[in-house]
């Protein structure tokens, strides 16, 4: 084992400390940048369908008129146009809770609609036509707790109404999240339901020209559309200043470990000048002094970093298991890229290592530590 | 001093200034010696003397501020840090008065830190030294399970590792007790076979076994 190795191992009421703390701030940064991700993740998994579907409803009346459905159903890149009311369930989230969207489809619509979007019934039936039933995606039922058979919507509630009670009758399963109902049930019971549309392209490239199309056409006075681009780009706007905080916070997590671990190892530097000098005078040059040290202090950031990422993936997966996936939240626990961002840390208590110990070490004089005769 | 007379180490006409402010200190002065390949020479003055200031100008640790130190002919002046610092590694070997061991080492890996290579064949040689410097059984202590005098020897072993040329000593014994010290400085005269040992010392009584003794007195030298 080459001896820098041995310092680190022979010497654990040093180096234990050091890695303590490198591993708490990679456990810190990455575990706040993962639950930032987890934001982002969760709302293109709630809204995701909006990748394959562009929504359209009618303002200022409760129908789209006639002659932007004939402009509609001209454009080059439309695949289909699903009529569609809307009901609303509420959902919970990191910022309290949100309406989410229950689209009234036709029977053999949501068939098609959640092929396109990649779905699949995987427990209960479908809605039966002008009753009160509702599918929904697995993650809203965990979201309200709901199991096959329980109401999901009701006369009574304040934020997630239905003229009469509403079933759960069917779960889905896949990549994003869905909620329908009864076309012909909302059309009948909800006099004061919007009906809009719902469109989708040939496939799922073209959906951009798609939007880009309806925007061209439609007079944005009497028709809301919501589309993949929009949402990205709410999205991106709303976390950006998020991620701009946390840029801020992170820099300074980063600059105050590596001052701290970076001072000291120049402290343990200091404890060994007469262990360097001695080398020095036997001919070993200052560069290999210098690499030897450094392959000590990159050896340590690196173990800590990596004990910090073990921390922070197994405290995140039990958030996970107990906190998030009970509620349709998402959590990727094993986020690369929140531990690629951690990675500055190693780099610059290496850097600040360089930096302060070549400095020193160019300063010693193997001699004059040698004559002190201590 | 003719080309036969540089052979060896050394020395012509050195001297060491060193400047605090606008005072000049000469610590060496003038020096010129010639030493042999082999044998046990003593460095001997008083606190002051500029004695182990001459070690280390012999041992390539400091630049002379005028005159020219020679190693088999080769003028340090001319030589650049790396051939300094390859020569100090391959030919020569250091023992301090203090013995700086690293202490998270045994005394087996101190004496291997002063070898390029870790390999079989110098764990051979190291295990050798150790015998015949009577610590093999203390090589896998650490340097604070040994005493201060079989702390020196790891050092000597560790200076000897490289089968040196020279080895230089400066107050070995001076942090031993008497008994110790002799010790000591018969492993070091045992080397007087093999290559050069120069022993900087105060100490008369520790020079028993010197073929040469130089004499220091105010940084200017005479042989005894």
């Amino acid at each position: 084992m080459p001896a820098s190795f041995l310092y680190l191992v022979r010497n654990p009421r040093k180096t234990i400390p050091v890695c303590l703390v490198i591993a708490l701030a990679v456990a810190l940064l990455a575990s706040v940048t993962i639950l930032m991700d987890s934001i982002g993740q969760t709302v293109f998994a709630m809204y995701g369908y909006q990748r394959d579907l562009t929504v359209l409803y009618p303002r200022n009346t409760l129908y789209v008129s006639k002659d932007t459905v004939i402009k509609l159903k001209k454009l080059p890149d439309l695949n289909r146009l699903y009529p569609s009311s809307a009901l609303f369930i509420s959902i919970k989230t990191f910022f309290g809770r949100t309406p989410f969207v229950v689209f009234a489809l036709r029977h053999k619509d949501a068939a098609e609609i959640l092929r396109e979007c990649g779905l699949k019934l995987t427990q209960g039936r479908f809605p039966d036509s002008d009753k009160p039933e509702i599918v929904l995606s697995r993650d809203i039922a965990a979201n309200r707790h709901l199991r096959l058979g329980d109401i999901a919507l009701s006369p009574t509630s304040k934020d997630s109404y239905s003229p009469q009670p509403m079933r759960l009758v069917g779960v889905l399963d896949g990549p994003v999240w869905l909620a329908f109902t009864s076309y012909s049930y909302v059309h009948d019971n909800c006099p004061i339901a919007l009906n809009g549309f719902l469109a989708s392209a040939k496939t799922r490239s073209q959906m951009p020209a798609l939007d880009r199309e309806i925007e061209r056409v439609i007079d944005p006075g009497k028709i809301r559309i919501w589309t993949y681009k929009d949402l990205v780009r709410e999205a991106y706007n709303a976390l950006s200043n998020l991620y701009f905080f946390l840029d801020i916070i992170a820099a300074i997590i980063i600059f105050d470990i590596a001052l701290l671990c970076g001072l000291l190892f120049l402290i343990y530097f200091d404890q060994r000048l007469s262990e360097y000098a001695a080398l020095l005078a036997m001919g070993y040059h200052q560069g290999y002094i210098i690499q030897q040290t450094l392959q000590e202090t990159g050896t340590l950031a690196m173990i800590g970093w990596l004990t910090g990422a073990i921390v922070a993936t197994g405290l995140l997966d039990y958030l996970r298991l107990f906190y998030f996936e009970p509620k349709g939240m998402i959590l990727h626990a094993f986020d690369p890229h929140a531990y690629w961002y951690t990675f500055a840390l190693p780099v610059f208590i290496v850097l600040f290592a360089l930096v302060t110990i070549s400095l020193r070490m160019l300063r010693i004089d193997p001699v004059s530590i040698m004559e002190r005769r201590s | 001093m003719n080309d036969d007379q540089k052979k060896g180490l050394c020395a012509e006409n050195i001297s060491l200034a060193y400047h605090d402010g606008s005072e000049v200190t000469l610590a060496v002065r003038g020096i010129t010696l010639s030493l042999s390949d082999t044998g046990f020479v003593g460095i001997l003055g008083p606190s002051g003397s500029g004695k182990s200031s001459l070690l280390y100008l012999l041992g390539g640790l400091k630049r002379a501020t005028s005159g020219e130190i020679y190693y088999n002919g080769s003028p340090y002046s001319e030589m650049k840090e790396k051939e300094r610092l390859r020569l100090r590694r391959n030919h020569y070997g250091f023992v301090f008065q203090q013995p700086y061991l690293f202490d998270y080492l045994t005394a087996m890996e101190n004496a291997l830190a002063g070898t390029s290579t870790g390999d079989n064949q110098a764990l051979t040689r190291a295990m050798e030294i150790f015998e015949e410097l009577g610590i093999a059984r203390h090589a896998k202590k650490r340097p604070r399970q040994l005493s201060g005098g079989e702390r020196q020897r790891v050092c000597i072993a560790r200076a000897m590792m490289n089968s040196p040329s020279v080895i230089f000593a400066d107050e070995p014994t001076a942090a031993l007790d008497r008994q110790n010290g002799h010790m000591v400085m018969e492993m070091l005269a045992s080397y007087r076979d093999r290559g050069l040992v120069i022993v900087v010392t105060h100490d008369t009584a520790m020079l028993d076994e010197c073929d040469r003794i130089y004499r220091m007195r105010d940084g200017i030298v005479q042989e005894n």
